[in-house]
Parts: C-alpha cells; sequence; structure tokens
C-alpha cells in the first residue's frame, strides 16, 4: 500500500471521530491535508455529515420521571443492608399498631386480653427460671432477626417479574446457592452458599446468573459494600 | 470543505470535574447528588436506550436499573474513563440484559425483539421511501444492533472511539470495525444519494 493509499484509509476511517470532534489534533490535521486532495473522501465527509444528522433527527421519547420510584427502591436496598434489620422491625412495629388502630374494637380488645396474658405467663416463666441457679441470660430471637445458623449473603439478585420463586429454586437447585433473604419491595433477593466458598467462585456464580435471561441484576455483596 | 471544531474544550472539563464531585457524593450514599447525576443524564440516555430497543422495551426500567448500578457501585469509579463513559457503559449492559430477558420471553410465542424490529423496517419497499431522511431512518433500523449502537455513541451522544470500546466492553479495533461495516452497509443501501452510485467497497480504494 503506497504512503497516498494510506493516507486515503487512515482519513476515510477517521472521518466519523473527525465529525463528532473526538479525533487528536494530529489526526485532523493530517486528515484536512489529504481532504484538500481527495474528492472521495470529502464525499465521504459530506455523507457521513448527514448520516450524523439524520441520527440526531430521530424521533425522541419524552423521558418519564422516574425519580420516586427509584428512591423507594434506594430505600428498600437500605433495608435489606441494614446488618441488625432495625428498619424492618420498625415496619413489623408499624403494621402492628395500625392493625389495633384500623379493626373492631372487639378486636383490639381481645388482642389486648391475648397480649396480658401471654404478658403474664411470660412473667410466672421469668419468675421460674430466674429462681434456678446458675442461670444465663435468655437470647430472644424475632421474626425478623436473622437465624444466628444461616450462611452470610454473598450474592443478591432482582428476578425478571414473569419469574416465580419455585423457577428461582429450580435455578438454584445444585449451584450450592441457596436463597437466605428476600423479596423485598424492590425485588432483592439475597443468595448464600451452603457451604464455603472463594471470591472467586462467587465471581463466576454471579457471571453465570447474569448470562441468565429470568435474573435482571446480580451481583456480589461484598462489591457493594 | 470545513471540519467542525474539536469538542475538547473548557466546557466539557468543568462539566466532567462536575460529574465527578458528584459521583465522589454518590459514593459517601449522597442521594442528592445522585438525583443530580439522574436528572442530568436520564435524558440522553433514555434516547439512546429507546432507539436500540427499536422505539420499543422497557426504557423508563432501564433507566431506573442503571441508576441503581451507579449508586452501588460509585464506589467502584477510579477515574480510568470519563464519567459519562463509565455511566453510558452501565446503561448499554443494562440494555442488554433487557433485550436479553425480552428475547427469552418471546421466544416462546413469537420473534425476538430484534428480529421484530428488522422485519419491521424491511417491510418498508424502497420505492416507499421518498427522501433522504427516510432512507437513513430505514438504513439505520436494519443495521445489526452493536453496529448501530455504534453510530447512535459516536454520533447522538459523541463519544470517542476508545470511549466506545470501554462502553461496551470490547477491543478498539471492533470498534472500528462495526463503524466500518455500519458505514458500508449504509453506504450500500442508500446508492442514489447526493447522485452517487453506492455499492462502495471501503475506503481503501
Amino acid at each position: 500500500m503506497s504512503q497516498s493509499q494510506r493516507g486515503h484509509r487512515q482519513t476515510w476511517d477517521l472521518i466519523p471521530w473527525i465529525l463528532n470532534g473526538t479525533a487528536s489534533v494530529a489526526d485532523r490535521e493530517a486528515a484536512e491535508a489529504h481532504l484538500r486532495e481527495c474528492a472521495a473522501c470529502r464525499e465521504e465527509l459530506q455523507f457521513q455529515r448527514s448520516v450524523q444528522t439524520a441520527v440526531a433527527a430521530q424521533p425522541q421519547l419524552e423521558p418519564a420521571e422516574g425519580w420516586a420510584g427509584l428512591q423507594e427502591r434506594l430505600m428498600n436496598d437500605a433495608v435489606l443492608d441494614s446488618p441488625h434489620r432495625a428498619s424492618s422491625r420498625t415496619f413489623i412495629g408499624q403494621r402492628t399498631a395500625r392493625f389495633a388502630f384500623t379493626h373492631n374494637w372487639w378486636v383490639g380488645a381481645l388482642a389486648a386480653m391475648v397480649v396480658l396474658e401471654a404478658w403474664g405467663i411470660g412473667a410466672l416463666g421469668l419468675a421460674l427460671w430466674s429462681s434456678q441457679p446458675g442461670a444465663r441470660a435468655p437470647v430472644y430471637q424475632t421474626l425478623a432477626a436473622k437465624p444466628a445458623t444461616a450462611a452470610s449473603p454473598t450474592i443478591r439478585i432482582v428476578l425478571a417479574p414473569t419469574m416465580t420463586v419455585g423457577e428461582l429454586q429450580q435455578l438454584l437447585y445444585g449451584t450450592g446457592l441457596q436463597a437466605v433473604g428476600g423479596p423485598t419491595e424492590g425485588g432483592v433477593w439475597s443468595l448464600a452458599h451452603a457451604g464455603t466458598s472463594s471470591q472467586a467462585a462467587t465471581d463466576a456464580e454471579v457471571r453465570a446468573l447474569r448470562a441468565n435471561a429470568a435474573i435482571r441484576f446480580a451481583e456480589a455483596v461484598g462489591s457493594a459494600q | 470543505m470545513s471540519i467542525p471544531p474539536s469538542i475538547a474544550d473548557t466546557a466539557s472539563e468543568r462539566s466532567e470535574e462536575r460529574d465527578l464531585e458528584l459521583l465522589r457524593s454518590v459514593a459517601s450514599r449522597d442521594q442528592r447528588a445522585l438525583e443530580q447525576l439522574y436528572r442530568l443524564y436520564r435524558r440522553p440516555l433514555t434516547q439512546f436506550l429507546w432507539r436500540l430497543q427499536g422505539g420499543g422495551g422497557s426504557v423508563d426500567e432501564a433507566i431506573n436499573d442503571t441508576f441503581w448500578v451507579v449508586w452501588r457501585q460509585a464506589h467502584r469509579f477510579r477515574g480510568d474513563s470519563r464519567v459519562s463513559t463509565w455511566i453510558t457503559g452501565i446503561a448499554w449492559r443494562c440494555a442488554m440484559s433487557a433485550l436479553r430477558r425480552n428475547t427469552h420471553e418471546r421466544t416462546a410465542s413469537g420473534p425476538a425483539a430484534e428480529a421484530q424490529m428488522l422485519l419491521a423496517t424491511a417491510e418498508m419497499a424502497p420505492q416507499e421511501l421518498e427522501d433522504r431522511d427516510q432512507w437513513l431512518a430505514h438504513g439505520l433500523a436494519s443495521l445489526p444492533l452493536e453496529q448501530r449502537a455504534t453510530l447512535e455513541l459516536a454520533y447522538f451522544l459523541g463519544h470517542s472511539c476508545v470511549e466506545i470500546a470501554q462502553i461496551m466492553e470490547c477491543p478498539v479495533n471492533t470498534v472500528k470495525a462495526r463503524m466500518f461495516q455500519a458505514r458500508l452497509k449504509l453506504r450500500n443501501l442508500l446508492p442514489t444519494l447526493d447522485g452517487s452510485t453506492g455499492q462502495t467497497q471501503s475506503g481503501g480504494s
């Protein structure tokens, strides 16, 4: 290929980047010199300019105002990320309060009686227990608290809306992964290894999950902390 | 013939500084900074994703997904690219993920999204395309997804060749090859423009 041909090919390749203003100064100067002499490249520059105009002139979609939806999703994530799930306990507490005030009074009264009765039994039990010599402090666990035996989440995923829990279980079967939390209102599931696992293995699993069309998102938990 | 001036001016440097500052704040969990980034990039990314999906699909969801990832990954940004390149790369991956999902969902009942888009444009008989704009719109819609995305990233979002390689996670030579093929296809699809004969083989002639 002669020097002239090389200059022609280089200029031809550079035309889009000259048009969008991202070519280097040196490339631009070399191209300008060639363009002065080459009618074919000038014609191509003109043609690409019309392509650039056509791309810009395509119909445009008015963007939706989706910030509120995104903000809600971030809040749900914050709940999931909280190590002690303090927020989810608050949420459950709020629901209990709403239940008591929005139902018939007798339901509330009945609930109050049950609570008092339970408290009484609990108090009796506590008195009996504390009277035993060498008794240790009790360990309480709320429904929202993570069971002590559960593995720590290593991967978070978001499923496609059409995917069922059964399909998720089927997908995880044989992978050594299990669902240990979720879904949040934002649709986030937490997955953990049944046994021990390396970072490399987790990364490979994340890649495999991402390749699945039914998984909208997958990421290693450590990478987002 | 005049060539437009370079856009690497102080204005774009200022906007990069602004974006970097916002991303740093996002990394330290500042939702207001994320909202600012969202409002800055929502419009161009909406157009980009909408076009890639052939005017269909759930663009809002993909935008939402993009900024959700920005929120979670901001602390991992190392300045290897411009912030706009980094965000556009996330949007590209979100769009690909959505496209794979849609393709998967439609496989059982009908043609894939991309194939449907191509069928729709192929239905336009050449003789019905009256002018240059229609020809170009037809030609652009007929390009394979990666080639069209390359053109959109260069001509609509104004990214450099290297930046497009970062966004699409491919070698720079692949971007060059896609751009080359896209130009060639458009040339061959639009034979009568400016009285040229079309069927241009390459720039090496």
